[in-house]
């Protein structure tokens, strides 16, 4: 027997387990939209019907989807990080993504401490005006008092309850949840939930609830790798951070000295290598010190106060009559836009020597930087580097000391082949731009809209 | 009223009644109707306790392994059961192919002891993987730590060096 198009949509609220498939779907939504009071009156029972048997945020996760699709009000868009009120990369690549889909969703910014609009706008020059902030507390973190307001999932006792599920509970209020600092406690109670990960940092524990997420972005296919190899499961959607510094080519290349850049964070733990680059340089000086008249080294990049891996390199910096090394903390946008235009050649040492894979560079966003104001990246072979830099085309590529020091003094030797390098480097950096960034994010979000509501795709 | 403001009016009761409801619940289990969580247990065991849960498994698994059903052979008066044992094993093999057909499946393959196999399997190997996580997790403390070993060495003979020849000025490798 046939059913009315009232029945279906009965039964498509309360059909258990399987959704409609989406061209039934779109049909009873077309109805819907031509005649939406025959609904009104039914709507009650089953929409009870449904909290009964699967709970009460199914049946609300219904209701936000009929509200969006009958286009009653804006999609509603739950951003959240952990870290929000620190500055960082991977805050960077949400609030750029915020930036991209306030005009498709109203969405919330979802922190743990507070942290104003203005001063996210001011870290990263990006437009939010109109999202909003929230801040969850999080009890756990706030009695024991651990580690400065930061937020960390290594922390959590596996023992007690999991702390992260005030934020599972607020993902509940939004149609499409993100979760961009891949923080695999927070269950996603959404209709639609997505979850960025820039590297899969923990094991699986008790609390794991990545499987749960519809759609997991990437930022790198090193990245994409290690989500198979640690959290067994398939990530869906690549997409490489928006990099944001680039000048014209020629302007560039007329401003260029003999300085190689290093442009990272000095970390407490010395993972970025500035030492090694320090002493390698040092070598390199010594024993070819008529190939690299001239030359200077300059290290630039933030640092915490008191951090005793800057001492460390200070220290090395005050033997009177040591090779040209510059030591660059914490320099402005600008200032580094300049040390960029005016280098000759980039370095980046992350993952020399070492087997950690979350001590190799996931991806490599200074690098890109250094790529489009035409400073020719010589960089580590390994993690996402080797996505960004086609070795002898827009950079080189080393895997040891020893290849390194060989590169080097060939490129030194050939300034042509620098100036060729160059040109490659700065035509490869425009593959990263916040405008491609911002164009694919909007294309996935539209796919996602399209479908969740029931709208014809495509 | 038109019948869009209608259906409108009517979603925003619900949700509102839901939401109200929602609010008094404090667990998810009770919002989604289904636990989501993983008891705490093996998960949160130690290198000892994990190495002791993984030989308390293993003995299970081993004692247990055969699960084609054999009930207790008792001896009789006239036959001990050993021969007992061979005689219904040889019985097995000549009419196997017929009892295969008429046996209740449950009496060929002991479902029930198979059940217990998987039971004790899941957290044997559960205890292997988290085992080898947290030696893992050592490794990448010890080699981190080895690494600013190197480096503080170099730093100290860098030093022993520039105070051994004063004169001789600039960092040596």
């Amino acid at each position: 027997m046939d059913l009315s198009p009232a029945e279906q949509f009965l039964s498509f609220l309360t059909q258990d387990p399987e959704p409609p498939d989406h061209e039934s779907a779109r049909r009873l939504f077309e109805w819907l939209r031509a005649e939406p009071g025959d609904t009104a009156g039914f709507l009650q029972g089953s929409i009870e019907a449904l909290a009964e048997r699967k709970g009460i945020q199914s049946a609300l996760n219904v209701l936000s989807r009929i509200e969006v699709a009958l286009g009653f009000r804006r999609p509603r868009l739950g951003l959240y990080d952990n870290a929000l009120h620190f500055i960082g990369g991977a805050q960077k690549y949400g609030c750029t993504v915020a930036h991209a889909l306030q005009d498709i969703f109203d969405i919330t910014l979802i922190a743990h401490r507070n942290v104003t609009l203005e001063q996210l706008q001011d870290w990263y020059g990006l437009d939010l005006s109109r999202c909003r902030i929230k801040v969850v507390s999080i009890p756990y973190f706030d009695q024991r008092g651990t580690g400065r307001g930061v937020f960390d999932a290594g922390l959590v006792d596996l023992r007690g309850d999991n702390p992260f599920h005030a934020v599972s509970w607020e993902s509940g209020a939004y149609d499409v949840f993100f979760n961009n600092c891949m923080l695999e406690m927070v269950y996603p109670l959404a209709p639609v939930s997505v979850m960025m990960v820039h590297f899969p940092e923990r094991e699986i524990s008790r609390f794991f609830h990545v499987p749960h997420y519809d759609h997991i972005l990437y930022n790198s296919r090193y990245t994409a790798d290690w989500i198979r190899r640690r959290w067994r499961v398939d990530p869906h959607v690549h997409i490489y951070p928006p990099v944001d510094m680039a000048s014209p080519l020629d302007s560039c290349l007329d401003e260029k000295e003999d300085v190689i850049l290093s442009v990272a964070r000095f970390e407490p733990g010395g993972n970025k290598q500035q030492l090694e680059m320090i002493k390698t340089f040092f070598h390199l000086v010594r024993h070819h010190h008529r190939d690299l008249q001239g030359w200077r080294l300059i290290l630039a990049g933030g640092s915490i106060p008191d951090n005793p891996y800057l001492e460390r390199i200070r220290n090395w910096l005050r033997e009177p009559g040591h090779p040209p090394v510059e030591l660059e903390v914490n320099l402005s946008a600008d200032k580094l836009k300049r040390k960029y235009r005016s280098a000759r050649l980039f370095w980046h040492f992350s993952g020399l020597g070492q087997h950690d894979p979350a001590r190799i560079e996931h991806f490599g966003m200074t690098t890109v930087e250094a790529m489009q104001n035409a400073c020719v990246p010589v960089v580590f072979k390994g993690g996402g580097q080797k996505e960004i830099v086609e070795d002898g085309m827009s950079g080189v590529l080393f895997e040891s000391n020893q290849e390194l020091e060989r590169k080097i003094l060939a490129l030194i030797k050939e300034p042509e082949k620098i100036r060729k390098l160059a040109r490659g480097a700065h035509a490869r950096g425009q593959n990263f731009t916040k405008d491609v960034f911002v164009s694919k994010v909007r294309q996935h979000f539209l796919d996602i809209l399209r479908e969740y509501r029931f709208a014809d795709a495509k | 009223m038109s019948n869009t403001s209608a259906l409108q009016e009517e979603i925003a009761r619900l949700t509102a009644a839901l939401k109200e409801e929602r609010a008094k619940l404090t667990d998810l289990a009770d919002l989604l109707r289904r636990g989501i969580e993983r008891e705490a247990g093996i998960w949160e065991y130690g290198f000892e306790e994990l190495e002791e849960e993984m030989w308390r498994r293993f003995a299970t698994l081993e004692e247990e392994q055969d699960c084609i059903s054999e009930d207790q052979t008792l001896p009789s008066q006239r036959l001990p059961a050993a021969v007992l044992r061979r005689l219904k094993k040889w019985y097995r093999t000549i009419s196997g192919p017929l009892s295969r057909t008429i046996v209740d499946k449950r009496k060929q393959f002991n479902l029930d002891q198979q059940s217990l196999l998987n039971k004790e399997s899941i957290p044997f190997y559960l205890s292997i993987i988290l085992t080898l996580q947290k030696i893992k997790d050592r490794l990448n403390t010890l080699e981190e730590t080895v690494l600013k070993l190197q480096s503080d060495e170099d730093e100290q003979w860098r030093e022993i060096q520039r105070l051994v020849s004063p004169k001789d000025q600039g960092p040596k490798e």
